[in-house]
């Protein structure tokens, strides 16, 4: 029997349902991997923090890897429309384990749920799919990237998100290439 | 650029949650993080090692943060520390400033000030280390040393040496530091057909990333905002002659992409430029790590190791050819002799037999130091065991068996000291001591460098 592994987009709470289909399509087509919307779960009360009325996305994570579903996902990508919060700082677009299994976007920010100007659907749809590849790039140990563009650059506001390409630069491509090549050799 | 050199932060806070978040950020940024709960844990683990950057809240059961800060100060004054404080707290961060914090965030802060606040200390550091750098290549450019040796493994290292001059293949150097690595670059490359051309080297070590690339490749004017001329690159000084690349195994991952390019095609562009460079060098590569445990640990691309390691050479350490050591010794003596003017020509049979009992951690260039310092301080026409660093000379156990921890510990200072020739920054660094710690025990034993 052999093992095929696919991505789980695990929505916690309900998500705009109708950008989900569009954002699997994009990672599966980037990453060359199944990507399986799993089922939708509720976000943890004990993961929200009242005062902020936010979550904490490093519990989340924790919660995403805690799930008794009978597949196993090679990686699990969370996605919520909550706000996201580590409490060093005022806010996060999302968050993940380096080398890890797990990371989480929140839809809150890139669709303007601070109060900047709402997006376009596409404008929207592009900011989720630079998110989440980014998020999935850090599980497959990509550092933060300084090349001009570079997805796996680090940005701290939507205006800096805009302005990244939707692609990788040569070495973070070399290096996510060598991180696939190990994989296999195991 | 990431910085290369792993730039080592430690985080000090009582929560837990937030040490954890510090450190998969600051990781995800491609740093290297340690965390401490409290002062004392901090303070013990700087009593370890360097760490470029402290992150220390200020408010804190037990020790608080600005106590810490003064201790932190003492302790390892190269280190920079950021404090933490609550937002309203602004004067806690003012007295923090004041007694010497090298900056401070108000918690909780903007994803990006973090990020912001380290690259700006990075900076710092490293312009400060590229002056260190300078100073070490000026102190070194005027010497030339012929290899001395006689035992069997140097003698086939020298057949070696000649056969590998008439290619052109790129040959990696390993062995300890202190045996002779360089120096065997260098010979290689005076006997080969490319002689009388430059021989430019490069400490891959000794360079965060993003100053190695420009001074590996150069840089155009306006590059980075540091770039106000062009700048020529090492490759391009090379062209025609021989590149030595010194601690090879220290490149970070990125720039070992960019090398392996460059070794395969020789044709490479300015930091900020378009234009293709090619040029004609010849590849001599060296480290004292063991690259098969890099590449296991995903730390040394396979690929620019096979490149590399196209004929090898091993430099066995001192301890292995004892048979050097007088050949050696002499060597270092007439040079130095005739350096100084003094009139000393010989070493006493005690001493030989001092330093071929002696293990010589630090390799030849131990032995170096130890002669050159012997020669300032002898006084009459031989070396004796007197003029030799105490360690050298020491009776076997049962004088040391006597002597209390405290009085092995100046010896073995003195002693690293003495083979460091005084250089106080490599003194801490056999000793895995930061700089802070050395003078303060220095001062209590009354050593100097
Ligand atoms: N065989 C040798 N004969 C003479 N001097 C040597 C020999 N080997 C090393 N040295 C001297 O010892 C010092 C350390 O050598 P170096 O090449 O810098 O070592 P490494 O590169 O392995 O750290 C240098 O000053 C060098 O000239
Ligand atoms: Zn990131
Ligand atoms: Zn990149």
């Amino acid at each position: 029997m052999s093992y095929r592994p696919f991505l789980g987009l695990v929505p916690l709470a309900p998500v705009d349902h109708l950008i989900l289909p569009d954002l699997r399509q994009a990672i599966a087509d980037f990453l060359f991997l199944p990507v399986k919307i799993l089922p939708t779960r509720p976000l943890p009360p004990q993961t929200h923090h009242p005062g902020r009325n936010q979550y904490y996305s490093t519990q989340l994570l924790d919660y995403l890897l805690n799930d008794e579903h009978g597949e196993d996902p090679f990686r699990i990508l969370g996605i919520t429309a909550a706000d996201l919060y580590i409490p060093i700082f005022t806010f996060v677009f999302g968050e993940a384990q380096l080398d890890g299994k797990a990371a989480i976007i929140s839809t809150f920010r890139p669709g303007a749920g601070a109060g900047e100007v709402k997006p376009s659907r596409s404008l929207l749809l592009s900011r989720l799919i630079k998110l989440s590849l980014h998020e999935l790039g850090h599980t497959f140990g990509l550092p933060h990237c300084r090349q001009d563009g570079c997805l796996m650059g680090f940005a701290a506001n939507l205006e800096k998100l805009d302005q990244k390409k939707t692609g990788l630069c040569k070495y973070c491509l070399i290096l996510l290439d060598d991180y696939f090549q190990s994989l296999q050799d195991l | 650029m990431l910085p290369h050199k792993k730039i080592c932060i430690m985080v000090v806070d009582d929560e837990l949650s937030i040490r954890e978040a510090f450190c998969d950020w600051l990781k995800q940024d491609g740093y290297e993080v340690e965390t401490a709960a409290g002062g004392l844990e901090a303070l013990a683990k700087v009593k370890e090692r360097h760490y470029d950057i402290m992150l220390v809240d200020v408010k804190m059961p037990g020790m608080d943060g600005i106590t810490l800060l003064k201790k932190l100060k003492e302790e390892d004054p190269d280190s920079s520390v950021v404090m933490m404080t609550a937002h309203g707290a602004i004067q806690d961060a003012v007295e923090a400033m004041k007694l010497g914090a090298n900056d401070y965030l108000l918690k909780p802060f903007e994803l990006d000030e973090l990020s912001l606040t380290i690259e700006k200390l990075v900076q710092i550091q490293t312009l400060a280390m590229e002056n260190l750098i300078l100073k070490d290549q000026i102190a070194s450019i005027s010497r030339f040393d012929n290899l001395v040796g006689q035992s069997p493994p140097m003698l086939s290292l020298f057949e070696t040496i000649v056969k590998v001059a008439q290619s052109d293949a790129t040959v990696l150097i390993t062995g300890e530091t202190g045996t002779g690595k360089e120096l065997v670059a260098r010979t290689i490359h005076t006997h080969s057909p490319r002689g009388y051309n430059p021989f430019i080297a490069i400490n891959c070590g000794a360079f965060t990333e993003h100053l190695l690339e420009s001074e590996l490749f150069g840089h155009e004017k306006g590059a980075f905002t540091d770039a106000k001329f062009t700048k020529k690159g090492r490759l391009e000084m090379a062209n025609t002659g021989t590149l030595f690349l010194d601690e090879v195994g220290d490149i970070s991952m990125k720039m070992q992409i960019d090398l392996l390019r460059v070794l395969e095609t020789h044709e490479f562009s300015r930091v900020g430029g378009t234009t293709a460079i090619t040029s004609d060098f010849r590849v001599i590569a060296a480290t004292h790590q063991d690259l098969q445990e890099s590449i296991r640990n995903r730390t040394f691309r396979q690929d620019l190791y096979y490149r590399l390691n196209v004929i090898h050479l091993q430099v066995p350490p001192l301890r292995e050819r004892q048979e050097d050591i007088p050949l050696l010794a002499k060597h270092f003596l007439r040079r130095y002799a005739t350096e100084t003017g003094k009139k000393i020509d010989g070493i006493h049979l005690e001493s030989l037999a001092a330093m071929r009992r002696y293990s010589w951690p630090g390799n030849i260039r131990e032995l170096q130091n130890a002669i050159e310092r012997a020669v300032v301080v002898g006084k009459g026409r031989q070396i004796k065991p007197g003029d030799l660093p105490f360690a050298l000379t020491s009776e076997g156990t049962e004088e040391v068996a006597n002597l209390s921890l405290g009085e092995m510990e100046r010896r073995h200072i003195a002693l690293v000291l003495t083979a460091q020739g005084g250089h106080i920054s490599n003194t801490a660094k056999v000793l895995r001591i930061n700089r802070g710690t050395l003078y303060e025990k220095m001062k209590k034993y009354g050593l100097t460098p």
